[in-house]
């Protein structure tokens, strides 16, 4: 396989109709980290993945040698008609023939975000949570060198969202994919991200970066978190004021 | 349940009482109701077929002409629904001739295809034809038209190609409004082929069935029983279809 070992460099801008939403963001990430983007909603963050995964026209750069991305979304945008097993094997479907290897590793995947048993199950009878489960499942199947996350848990209770925190970061350390995952949640960028680059509000720049250097599993109750937290917090309220 | 029997005995109980009272110059329910049965098996003498012959020949008619038409208005309805210059290209034609019902056809179909051998018969399935293509295009075009763009986008952020996109996003999306349409289809096209079987010499059907019963001298309860049967083989028609419906669509 593959693996993706370039450094991917970031330098964008863009508009609507004449109207810059993106400034200037430009970012570096390294193979195996995980970086969060935070920002104010409407601050083009969202735009940002979607012109990473090449749904979106831009104006600049992205250094980016790979094919493989996996994206999960904010809604889970999870087929209605196709059961969880069927859902995670569609990126593979629409590439070959489905056979009987890919089954076995959908089911798999299943069972590493903790989904084993709900195979035949529709999206209408999964919780949030678990409809998100099955999109990163879907992510995860192509082994992509890259995961673009949107805000993925934003739609969930506080406690699921702590729990899909924990197994995704479990889920990371097992293989150390690069991620890239936007939120305008500190608490959940400071838990999750080895590096977190903040933005400013439209029309949107790098703010600032701030590398986070705890210990995992990270407590959201220590001091050194809440000191990260203050960190980032500051960087996103000084340009809001500015 | 007991709704739905209150709602019979309703109809019913109206009928004997228009006919007792005298508003209403017909036989009462029961004897209708003995001489469907009885004709339901037993030829009757003019044309020498029972009811269910002439269902038989009707329905032949009706699944010929509106499996062509879905066969047609299926693909050209997600096409329509899904690029914008397909729809545009074919709306125009279709539009014009919509608004045509399809009985005004009825006697021109009768020309085209008069040079025919079985010239009767095709002009029924034509006019059958034209009754179940158009609720179908519709349904289903609606359908396709509104599938969800953000599962299309999901589609694309996967590297789908815009063939796996009808197939995997499109097409299912239109599903729903495919089997609508096969419904209102099939319903449109079964009043059709009996206002088509009463203006020629068709031999058999149920609509050539009544006409002939008319034309006869007026026989009241070979007409009413000639009706109910339209009638019941309509609502079995369209109780398939959301039996159908409900089997193609669990995931809802």
């Amino acid at each position: 396989m593959k693996g993706f070992t370039e450094i991917m460099e970031i330098s964008i801008s863009k508009s609507f109709n004449g109207f810059k939403v993106i400034e200037n963001i430009s970012f570096r990430v390294n193979p195996g980290e995980f970086v969060c983007v935070v920002g104010k909603s409407g601050c083009g963050k969202t735009t940002l993945l979607r012109i990473i995964a090449g749904l979106e026209e831009y104006e600049g750069e992205i250094k980016l040698d790979t094919e493989r991305i996996g994206f999960v979304f904010q809604d889970d945008r999870l087929l209605p008609w196709k059961t969880a097993l069927e859902n995670v094997l569609f990126p593979i479907g629409i590439e070959k023939k489905i056979e009987k290897g890919d089954v076995e590793l959908a089911k798999k995947i299943l069972k590493l975000v903790g989904l084993e048993g709900f195979e035949g199950y529709y999206p209408k009878e999964l919780s949030g949570g678990m409809r998100q489960r099955v999109g990163l499942a879907r992510a995860i199947i192509i082994q992509p060198d890259i995961l673009l996350m949107d805000e993925p848990f934003a739609s969930l209770d506080e406690l699921t969202r702590q729990k899909m925190q924990e197994e995704l970061i479990q889920l990371w350390e097992r293989d150390r994919k690069t991620v890239i995952f936007v939120t305008h949640s500190i608490d959940e960028a400071v838990f999750l991200a080895t590096r977190i680059v903040v933005l400013t509000p439209r029309p949107s720049k790098v703010a600032g970066e701030v590398k986070i250097d705890l210990p995992r599993p990270r407590d959201r109750t220590s001091s050194e978190f809440n000191l990260y937290k203050r960190k980032v917090l500051n960087l996103l309220r000084l340009k809001s004021e500015s | 349940m007991r709704l739905k029997i209150l709602s019979i005995a309703t109809v019913l109980i109206l009928w004997y009482a228009a006919v007792l009272v005298g508003v209403l110059a017909l036989p009462l329910p029961h004897e209708v109701a003995e001489k469907f049965i009885a004709l339901f098996f037993n030829p009757e003498p003019v044309l020498g077929k029972n009811l269910i012959q002439h269902s038989i020949s009707s329905l032949i008619r009706v699944i010929s002409g509106s499996f062509i038409a879905f066969f047609l208005a299926i693909p050209l309805g997600i096409l329509m629904g899904w690029r914008l210059s397909v729809d545009a290209y074919f709306s125009t034609m279709i539009e014009v001739f919509r608004p045509i019902p399809p009985l005004a056809w009825i006697p021109l179909a009768y020309i085209i295809f008069a040079g025919f051998s079985n010239s009767t018969q095709l002009a029924q399935i034509f006019i059958v034809f034209l009754g179940a293509f158009f609720p179908c295009l519709l349904s289903t075009r609606e359908f396709a038209r509104a599938t969800d763009k953000n599962l299309i986008e999901m589609a694309k952020a996967f590297r789908a190609s815009d063939a796996s996109i009808l197939k995997e996003v499109v097409i299912p999306s239109s599903i729903p409004g495919i089997i609508s349409g096969v419904r209102i289809g099939l319903g449109i096209g079964w009043m059709t082929i009996v206002a088509a079987e009463m203006l020629a010499t068709s031999g058999s059907g149920l609509g050539y069935f009544i006409m002939v019963m008319y034309e006869v001298g007026g026989r009241v309860e070979e007409i009413i029983s000639g009706m109910a049967m339209i009638g019941l083989i309509g609502y079995l028609m369209n109780e398939v279809v959301i039996l159908a419906e409900k089997k193609l669509l669990r995931w809802r």
